[in-house]
């Protein structure tokens, strides 16, 4: 198969929004009006697969079918036909989006010459009596390309593999080898194993077997290390990353700890390497003192905001129940305070920072029952002004961080308070209670 | 399919009705008001094609009224845009509208805001109102060789930033829904925007546009848009309370602007370039 597979579509105007639900996973789409539109469509151009609804109209899926059968250009094209009865045809009306996509991937790697149980078909179930590497291992013994989705506490992920061999592997934010390990990890959740629809660019190199063996290592060696940490505490940098020579693992580490404070978890989360190389380059930073526990760690541990002034904000909020989230503006005439602020609030357990970023989002406070609130800094400069007046739509008041004259057009537009950098906790609960009981 | 065409008395009562229905039951309801005496009457049998059988309509005097049901903020200004790109006569038409309950709760208020914002568009004939009969790549280019908006020099790090604001503000938005536009940007830049992808559903979709050999992360709320040749840098950003639009060309010169009426225009004609007409929720 060269490029991006072809498909044609030949289905009624209720299901058409599979053809957007197919496009948007990447193939190609042309949508025939009715079954003779169909036919004139596959002849210009054959497609890769056809998917027929018996309701399309003109032509029934028998006489479609019969008629690009006896085509000896169209003869070899899969045609997955769709009607109300699940024994004679592919798929059962009404037509379900992501039955529709597997069944269109099943269809391509057969076409491609991937047939066989595994790969061909979708096996779907229950991580626990099998683990990750287990149901590999049939794509690897075979030499098959394939995809593993898996559902885990952990987050959903992905491993590819091509050819028996893994190929990349994604899991949230984090991608390659990181998210590799992390999956082979896993021993709970969900699981299904399908033909590959695209396959990504290669990003793990190194063979299936060493693959699986170094995952063992590391987890092995990994839960050593991390109990090796002191327990519950924050950790910051204790030298300037610019003053010491580290390898670039270990001065990327400093440079994440400079003036901020986490955890151990969070500093894993933050580095995009594998979770044993972040460990040790930390424990040998904590060893020789380039790294320390951060003093006050758990000076700011409680609620942000009462139980009845939370319900009020989420009332005024809205969302869909299970997370309600919103924006406070920060604003400065000083870009270096919205850092100096974010790295104090840090320390507090109920926030969580972005600290690659100079402006936009920096940080996100955890008000408790699902409430997320995200600080967003605003950029200075006239020529941001349109870019900082976007940011500040729709937040619920702003956070003038130290001296914010010439931020004075837009504040007027909200609720806001005054914030020490040092010392932002008082000034943002005060904003948070404001904006709960006004009227 | 047609639009249903009432009398004013019943769109009257069939609108109070709806809002009482919408509040009760947590829907969303728009209302759309063309004014402009002769105009209205030109324009009235094309833009009745623009609108969906499932619209009410009536027409009072020298204003036409449409009644949006399961519509939004963002619904309604698509609509707008539809009209004044398909039926040309739509241009002479004071052209508003306001949602439930994104705007206001009542009908009268509903009504009042829609004709003042009709008003409102057409004192202000912004700058984006020549751009109308141009394209998606040729209104971008007019627009930072300009001086209408303001313009800037942009690094593709501060680009890649407005895109992952534009993306988390459809994370966060959780009673409005949005549109995110943007070009993919130069490998490296994607891949670090993607680092902060939240792993959620967003409240809108994220159109990409980037050559077709190039993979996006399997993501529910991303469709990626093939294109030959990524010749500006971009990000559009369109809901029911923000309009943004950062562009760039391929020296870094670009323009940065909030102007609701040319975010409308950049989003729908680059909508319009790819055929993205289908649902965007």
């Amino acid at each position: 198969m060269n490029g991006v597979p072809s498909l044609l579509l030949a289905l009624p105007p209720k299901d058409e929004r599979v053809a957007a639900f197919l496009r948007d996973r990447g193939y190609r789409i042309r949508l025939a009006a009715n079954g003779a539109d169909a036919l004139r469509l596959a002849l210009m151009e054959p497609p890769d697969v056809i998917l027929y609804h018996e309701d399309c109209g003109v032509l029934s899926t028998e006489a479609f079918s019969r008629i690009v059968r006896s085509n000896v250009r169209l003869a070899q094209i899969p045609i997955l036909t769709v009607g109300p009865d699940p024994a004679a045809y592919s798929l059962e009306a009404p037509l379900h989006p992501e039955k529709a996509l597997l069944a269109v991937e099943a269809a391509l790697a057969h076409r491609d010459g991937r047939p066989g149980s595994v790969g061909a078909e979708i096996t779907s179930g229950v991580l626990g009596p099998l683990t990750v590497v287990d149901l590999l291992q049939p794509l690897r013994l075979q030499r098959r390309s394939g995809r593993l989705i898996l559902r885990s506490p952990a987050g959903q992920g992905v491993i590819w593999l091509g050819e028996g061999e893994i190929v990349d592997a994604q899991l949230g934010a984090f991608w390659g080898k990181k998210a590799l390990f992390r999956l082979f990890g896993c021993t709970e959740g969900t699981f299904e194993l399908h033909p590959v629809g695209k396959e990504p660019a290669r990003r793990i190199f190194e063979p299936f077997d060493f693959l699986v063996l170094e995952a063992a290592r590391q987890k092995d060696e990994l839960s050593v290390l991390l109990a090796q940490f002191p327990e519950g505490k924050r950790l910051t940098a204790a030298v300037d990353p610019r003053s010491v020579p580290a390898k670039p693992s270990l001065a990327w580490l400093l440079e994440r700890l400079w003036g901020d404070a986490l955890t151990v978890t969070e500093i894993l989360d933050s580095l995009h390497l594998p979770d044993l190389d972040v460990a040790a380059a930390l424990l040998s930073a904590l060893r020789v003192g380039w790294v320390q526990v951060a003093p006050g760690g758990h000076a700011e541990t409680g609620p942000w905001i009462a139980p009845e002034a939370r319900r009020l904000l989420m009332r005024r909020l809205g969302g869909d129940g299970a997370r309600v989230s919103g924006k406070i503006a920060l604003v400065s005439d000083d870009p270096e305070l919205y850092g100096r602020m974010l790295r104090t609030l840090a320390r507090n357990a109920r926030v969580r920072r972005y600290p690659r970023n100079e402006w936009g989002t920096l940080g996100t406070l955890d008000l408790g029952e699902g409430v997320m609130l995200d600080l967003v800094a605003l950029p200075l400069g006239e020529e941001m002004a349109p870019l900082a007046l976007f940011l500040s739509r729709g937040a619920l008041g702003f956070a003038r961080i130290g001296s914010a004259k010439s931020w004075s057009w837009l504040c007027a537009s909200g609720p806001s308070v005054d914030v020490l950098p040092s010392d932002p906790v008082p000034g943002l609960r005060s904003l948070l209670e404001s904006l709960a009981f006004a009227p | 399919m047609v639009p249903r065409l009432e009398s004013p008395a019943f769109f009257d009562a069939h609108l109070e009705a709806t809002l009482a229905q919408a509040r009760r039951y947590g829907r969303r309801v728009a209302l759309l008001v063309a004014a402009g005496g002769p105009a209205l009457r030109r324009a009235a049998p094309a833009l009745l094609d623009t609108l969906r059988g499932s619209d009410v309509v009536a027409i009072e005097g020298d204003e036409l009224r449409v009644l949006l049901p399961e519509t939004d903020r963002l619904g309604a200004l698509l609509l707008h845009q539809r009209i004044l790109r398909l039926v040309p006569e739509a241009s002479d038409l004071r052209i508003g509208s306001a949602a439930f309950p994104e705007d206001v709760h009542d009908a009268q208020a509903l009504l009042d805001l829609a004709r003042r914002r009709g008003e409102a568009s057409a004192d202000a004939l912004g700058p984006a109102h020549e751009l109308r009969p141009l394209g998606f790549e040729e209104s971008v280019r007019r627009v930072i060789a300009g001086t209408a908006y303001a313009r800037t020099s942009i690094s593709h790090a501060l680009l890649r930033s407005a895109k992952r604001e534009a993306i988390l503000e459809l994370e966060r938005a959780c009673t409005v829904r949005g549109i995110v536009a943007m070009d993919g940007g130069p490998v490296q830049e994607g891949e670090r925007l993607w680092e902060s992808l939240p792993a959620s559903r967003l409240a809108g979709r994220v159109y990409v546009a980037q050559p077709a050999d190039r993979s996006l992360p399997p993501h529910p709320s991303l469709t990626h848009v093939p294109v030959e040749e990524e010749r500006f840098g971009f990000v559009l950003f369109l809901s029911g309370h923000a309009s943004f639009a950062m562009l760039r060309d391929a020296e870094g010169r670009g323009a940065l602007s909030t102007d609701l009426a040319l975010v409308c225009h950049l989003m729908a004609t680059f909508r319009e370039a790819h055929g993205l007409r289908e649902a965007i929720a």
